[in-house]
């Protein structure tokens, strides 16, 4: 399942794309500096409910899906078997080798799967809610060079334009008798490299064009540029960029105190 | 085909415009090559164009039109590299001196392919995208990009995703993002090669709109002049990289007429011979309330058609109206959502693709995806190959359908070398050794200048008339009208009319879709 931009309207949605940015750096060092499964299991009951109040059905789909939670669950057992250290609670006779199964395992089992959701459903709440132009112009604004940004921008304006012209190479080999299904590994091989071709030729015609097009429109002409719009940062989103700063700081300044919770042995 | 200044007399007519002010471009001798070992693309070009006029520059495929185009914006030399000989300047201003961005207030240049130029993902962006480059203050971006999106009549697009525009709304858009750079010279170069007689006609009218709003100087390249000839000033007209008429529009496309006859004629007409009319039992398709859906959105509705053998059916209507998606359909590309489909007696919900190819040959738009093999003969044998026919009978087969088709001589070279047009006689050329009867065509025309269409009409004629059936979208109305039996026209995804083409003719108009008449009725309305 695909994660994309949903586009409506949600507090989540109105933050500037910038603000929201800082506070996923901030909560993800926070993730993999404070140990404790109660930080973490709050953390993932945040992101849960943020989830929910977008309100948007493919999300929810995605938080509960088998796939998330077959991989943290095998998070889970990898933990489990390969933690050796901690008090016994059982042995699982094998017969080849035993398995031994200790609290420390359990518990950093559970603080990774927790840790892995948190992640991933961080990651998705940021996708769903922040559009991906947006955020490119606003790291444009705030004095990425632009040069990069449109280079993030045109791939984004191309790759569908690429897969769509997929299709076409693909269909055009089957109607020219090309089974791909049926001839097996060298069949697949041979349609990779027919397909290849027109590709490549089609992306440096597309390349030169672009390039022309956006040389024609003085690109490149200054070291700074205008931008259309102005980026516009509300009370929330101060807030937020200062809380997220301030989490930042504190950890950093709590990590080198060493007044973290300790972290669990390995 | 003799080329045009062997028929000519050498001397140039004198443009109309000569006693306008001041040239805005001018070139002075010039020759260009794309490297040492090619011969000149241009060559020896003395030209002057001036302020505010409105020049057409049309010529056949290859001829270096769109080299000149690029020559004139500077992107030769500053963006493609060559061999330039002799001067080229732009308000008096050397295209050699300083670079491409900086060149980009004086002359700007509208490229073929609209969606692979446009580079951001909103309109308003796209727009405002060289304003920002200059560094111009917001006021001023906006009220350029409001201007500019007003002159193609296109401001209610501002705020669209590129991703949802229609082919002609791109080309707008592109014309437009080139408006706001306010440059004295705006070049656009096949600004209606992939669009719809309708769409053709806003991009017209927004540039004609543009004409009367400023005094700028529009270069415009275009195959298709009857629309656009009376917009025009001046009509140049090139050959083999030469200037070989220049002058008044309707005198010189006369004249240019008259050459361009004389070359087609002798070679064509002679198989414009149409053999038995096609009875009703030899129905080769049929079509029963097709339905097709995409993302929600139905493509199709209610389609029923059918075909007998030997006929060649014109398929024509606006961009996005389910030509495109009919063709995949009776391919079996596309799996309708409801509807029967048989083609050659099989139902094609049951067959494979693979399989549907024995019996269909399928002409896609772009040359270019079509083409997988080093060599010419190679790629007119691969679907022989994976059809696995014999090798002795394909090879006997290719070498007679490339000796029909002219390219025979091209046998070894590499395909992607050959010329637009040959490219395409290569693309039709290669699903004949197999002998499909059925063979669909979308936009064979495309980017081809007259004496190349003549030619691909020729051959699809000449298949009609071996027994093939043949459908072809297009939207080269007067060429369709001329030469098909039928004519299927779409809108909104369903048949508005399939009659003979005179029939064809009333239907259409009384439909009110003028732009889809033949041009002689077009400009009748």
């Amino acid at each position: 399942m695909i994660i994309k931009y949903i586009e409506r309207q949600s507090p989540l949605h109105s933050l500037n794309p910038l603000s929201k940015l800082w506070a996923v750096a901030a909560y993800s060092v926070s993730l993999f500096l404070i140990d404790t499964l109660a930080f973490q299991a709050l953390g993932l009951a945040a992101i849960v409910a943020a989830d929910c109040a977008i309100g948007s059905t493919k999300l929810r789909l995605f938080l509960f899906s088998r796939f998330l939670l077959g991989l943290a669950g095998s998070i889970f057992i990898m933990q489990v078997l390969f933690t050796s250290s901690g008090h016994l609670w059982l042995t699982v006779p094998l017969h080849w080798f035993r398995i031994a199964v200790t609290d420390l395992g359990v518990l950093k089992g559970i603080l990774m799967a927790l840790r892995f959701l948190n992640v991933i459903l961080l990651g998705s709440v940021f996708v769903a809610t922040t559009d991906p132009v947006a955020l490119v112009y606003s790291m444009m604004k705030a004095g990425v060079p632009y040069r990069y940004g449109f280079m993030v921008l045109t791939m984004m304006r191309f790759i569908p334009l690429f897969e769509s012209e997929m299709t076409v190479v693909s269909d055009a080999q089957k109607m020219r008798g090309l089974e791909v299904d049926r001839g097996g590994v060298r069949k697949l091989l041979l349609s990779i490299r027919y397909t290849i071709l027109p590709l490549v030729v089609s992306a440096l015609r597309k390349s030169e064009i672009l390039a022309l097009s956006m040389e024609g429109r003085a690109f490149g002409y200054r070291r700074t540029r205008t931008f259309l719009t102005t980026d516009c940062y509300s009370l929330a989103d101060r807030a937020l960029i200062t809380a997220s700063i301030a989490a930042f700081v504190l950890l950093l300044t709590f990590c080198l105190l060493g007044w973290l919770p300790p972290r669990l042995p390995n | 085909m003799r080329a045009f200044t062997d028929i000519l007399p050498a001397e140039k007519t004198i443009p109309t415009q000569t006693l306008a002010p001041c040239s805005v471009i001018s070139f002075r001798d010039v020759c260009f090559s794309f490297s040492s070992r090619s011969d000149f693309a241009l060559k020896n070009i003395n030209l002057d164009i001036f302020q505010g006029e409105f020049v057409i520059i049309t010529g056949p495929s290859g001829c270096g039109k769109s080299t000149l185009a690029a020559a004139m914006a500077g992107f030769i030399p500053q963006g493609i590299q060559g061999i330039l000989q002799g001067e080229i300047t732009i308000n008096g201003r050397s295209t050699k001196a300083g670079d491409l961005s900086s060149l980009a207030v004086q002359a700007s240049l509208c490229q073929q392919d609209p969606e692979a130029q446009l580079c951001t993902l909103r309109v308003s962006d796209e727009v405002a995208f060289g304003p920002e480059n200059l560094g111009l203050p917001v006021y001023e971006v906006i009220r350029r990009l409001k201007e500019a999106l007003s002159a193609t009549n296109s401001g209610h697009l501002m705020d669209r995703s590129i991703f949802n525009l229609s082919g002609g709304e791109k080309q707008r858009v592109a014309i437009s993002s080139m408006l706001a750079m306010q440059s004295d010279v705006v070049i656009l170069d096949e600004p209606t090669s992939s669009l719809d007689p309708e769409s053709a006609q806003e991009v017209f009218s927004a540039i004609q709109s543009l004409r009367l709003q400023r005094n700028i100087t529009i270069v415009v390249i275009e195959h298709r002049l009857d629309r656009l000839l009376k917009m025009a000033d001046r009509l140049i007209v090139m050959e083999a990289g030469r200037i070989a008429m220049d002058g008044n529009p309707g005198e010189t496309y006369k004249r240019y007429l008259e050459i361009m006859d004389r070359g087609i004629q002798g070679r064509h007409l002679t198989r414009y011979r149409k053999t038995a009319t096609p009875k009703a039992d030899d129905e080769v398709i049929n079509v029963r309330d097709l339905q097709y859906s995409c993302h929600n959105h139905k493509v199709l509705q209610n389609v029923s058609f059918s075909a007998r053998k030997g006929e060649l059916i014109g398929i024509i209507g606006p961009n996005g109206s389910g030509k495109t998606t009919f063709l995949n359909c009776l391919a079996g590309l596309c799996h309708p959502s409801s509807g029967l489909i048989r083609v050659a007696g099989g139902n094609v919900a049951k067959a494979r693709v693979s399989e549907m190819a024995r019996s269909i040959g399928f002409v896609f738009q772009n040359p270019n995806h079509q083409i997988f093999e080093n060599t010419v003969s190679a790629e007119v044998m691969f679907a022989c190959r994976n059809l696995k026919l014999s090798r002795e009978r394909s090879e006997y087969c290719a070498r007679m359908t490339m000796n029909e088709y002219g390219i025979l001589q091209y046998a070894q070279d590499n395909p992607l070398m050959l010329s637009y047009g040959e490219k395409r006689r290569l693309n039709i050329c290669a699903i004949l050794p197999h002998n499909p009867g059925i063979i669909l065509l979308d936009e064979p025309f495309i980017g081809q200048d007259i004496s190349n269409t003549e030619r691909i009409m020729e051959d699809l004629v000449h298949l009609r008339d071996s027994g093939k059936t043949l459908l072809i979208v297009s939207h080269d109305m007067d060429r369709v009208f001329r030469d098909c039996d039928r004519i299927v026209f779409f809108k909104g995804g369903s048949i508005l009319v399939d009659e003979t083409p005179s029939k064809a003719i009333d239907a259409i108009r009384n439909l009110g879709a003028y732009h889809f008449l033949p041009d002689r009725y077009f400009h009748d309305h």
